[in-house]
């Protein structure tokens, strides 16, 4: 037996920090004053994931590495808590109240949802690591207060917000929902792939620059083609519906030309069958933009990503500020890569 | 090299080493003296700083008085010097900020830690004291590793921890021992307001 609370704080940090996950979890429900010592510490944990599954909430805390983690799992059963570290596999079930399917929390005698039961542990297990970086993946087909989820107001920027059911399943979103996604988180990636509910159209917000860096949209059928890319985030990956087409890649083009996005980088439109597309359409999609073949080399255009030059790419400015894109088309895709004065200067122009 | 054969004894145990290295002579609070070679001491962040301060000779070391550590007894001095001089010419660790951290206890260490929980405590406070990075590793460790597979009442045990009320009562206690007149004022309070009265005065 130790006092470990007698111990200079430092001396206390050092072996909180050889313990795992599930000790430091353990430990923070022995007493006030346990997890009070935890708090002033704020253990740095590299990621946290928040991961929505239906009925299953997941945490995950990632430490050195990918393979160092510790997770809680919350679901109408209870909680699992779940560590990678030392004791491979092992698992340890905390409280199981699933007959009226409410959970208590430890030291108390509240009764809640696995929902709330999933919060208050967040909240509680939060109060003592610092995380460096969030990322959320909500695959809940389940439709509520997507706006008002607590883990929102726990970080104020994500590095990756995930929203994508299971393949079987569809996540529909409400306008609102959806505006929310798209206006008010500040995430770094955004992966979209959700429908919006019948009736509903979104409406773009007006030269507003946007909080996503990376926004890839994998279901497009809410997508309006002409605003698209008036959102000006730094990178856009469009996947296209069966109802889109090579036309849908004209108007992309042309709303880029009319457009007054700053820091777009960069966009593709893809998985639509440019391979199978007749010379005419394959020229359609540059009809109104007059587009060149491009000047650049391919030494250049690799500097960009672009390495296959065997079927061509063309140049398209922007005539209202003198912006230069470069368009090239892949078997089902089409890339844009936009040039701004840093690549330019990396290519020594 | 085990414990029983590392070359820090007490002074009047043990011969003098005839190595033609500097041999520092420390004082532990309860006046036991230690001579430590000048490599051993480097394990020290503390006692480096300070015999490098201080520049002695070789004659300096025999002539003038031991150096006085006085807030750590013998026998902890004992094992500290003895995990320096075993440990002498090791590379210090730096902290990498990993966690949880990965440490590994020698076997000579486990040995050298073999001992009641009283004088782990004090070999963890003297490690952090005289700043000896993986001494303080190791016995953190050691610490550390009382949690494995441990529920919270028993980490309440192993850690001796408080609970939340243990920790009001000893807070109650505290507060009436520091003045007695407070809890009778609480109890006449208490008393007034069952019977009702509105104002204490």
């Amino acid at each position: 037996m130790v006092k470990l609370l007698k111990f200079p704080s430092l001396v206390q940090e050092k072996i909180v920090k050889m313990m795992i996950f599930m000790e430091i979890f353990e430990l923070s429900h022995t007493s006030k004053r346990a997890r009070n010592m935890l708090k002033s510490l704020r253990i740095q944990a590299e990621q946290l994931y928040y991961e929505f599954n239906k009925g299953t909430y997941e945490i995950w805390l990632n430490f050195y590495g990918e393979t160092d983690y510790g997770r809680t799992i919350v679901d109408k059963f209870g909680m699992i808590v779940k560590d990678s570290r030392k004791r491979k596999n092992v698992e340890h079930q905390v409280k199981i109240e699933s007959l009226n399917r409410t959970l208590t929390a430890i030291g108390s005698h509240e009764q809640l949802l696995p929902f709330e039961f999933f919060e208050k542990q967040t909240n509680h297990i939060l109060s003592f690591f610092k995380v460096k970086e969030t990322n959320v993946l909500y695959r809940h087909g389940k439709k509520f207060g997507l706006q008002n989820f607590f883990f929102w107001k726990n970080s104020q920027r994500y590095q990756k917000v995930q929203m994508q059911a299971w393949s079987d399943q569809k996540l529909t979103l409400s306008k609102c929902q959806l505006a929310f996604l798209l206006e008010e988180v500040d995430t770094k990636e955004m992966i979209l792939e959700v429908g919006l509910e019948p009736k509903h159209t979104y409406q773009y917000p007006k030269q507003e620059s946007s909080k996503i860096e990376k926004l890839q949209i994998l279901n497009s059928s809410w997508v309006c083609f002409e605003e698209l890319l008036a959102m000006d985030n730094k990178e856009v990956i469009c996947v296209a519906q069966y109802s889109q087409n090579f036309r849908t890649a004209n108007v992309l083009l042309k709303s880029w030309i009319q457009g007054n996005n700053v820091k777009l980088e960069e966009f593709q439109y893809t998985k639509f069958a440019v391979s199978k597309l007749a010379q005419s359409d394959r020229d359609a999609i540059f009809f109104g933009t007059n587009a060149t073949p491009t000047l650049f080399t391919y030494e250049q255009l690799v500097t960009r990503g672009i390495y296959d030059l065997n079927s061509g790419a063309m140049d398209i400015r922007r005539e209202k500020d003198g912006m230069l894109a470069t368009v090239k088309l892949g078997l089902d895709n089409m890339r844009v890569v936009i040039w701004h004065q840093k690549h330019l200067k990396a290519i020594g122009q | 090299m085990s414990v029983e054969n590392a070359p820090v004894v007490d002074v009047d145990e043990a011969a003098i080493p005839v190595e033609k290295k500097m041999y520092y002579r420390f004082e532990s609070n309860d006046k036991k003296e230690f001579r430590v070679s000048e490599l051993a001491i480097q394990q020290s962040e503390t006692l480096n700083r300070l015999v490098e301060a201080m520049g002695y000779t070789s004659e300096d070391v025999e002539n003038k008085p031991a150096i006085a550590i006085e807030n750590i007894d013998g026998k902890t001095l004992k094992l500290v010097f003895q995990w320096c001089e075993h440990h002498k010419g090791e590379a210090i660790p730096v902290d990498d900020g990993s966690v949880p951290k990965i440490v590994e206890i020698p076997e000579f260490d486990a040995k050298l830690m073999d001992i009641d929980n009283g004088l782990l405590f004090k070999l963890i406070w003297a490690a952090d004291y005289l700043n000896i990075v993986q001494l303080l590793n190791v016995s953190c460790k050691k610490v550390a590793n009382m949690a494995q597979g441990k529920t919270p009442a028993q980490l309440r045990r192993v850690y001796l921890l408080p609970s939340d009320e243990e920790d009001e009562a000893a807070k109650r206690a505290a507060q009436e021992a520091q003045d007695p007149r407070a809890r009778e004022v609480e109890e006449e309070f208490e008393e007034r307001k069952r019977q009702g009265g509105n104002s204490f005065f």
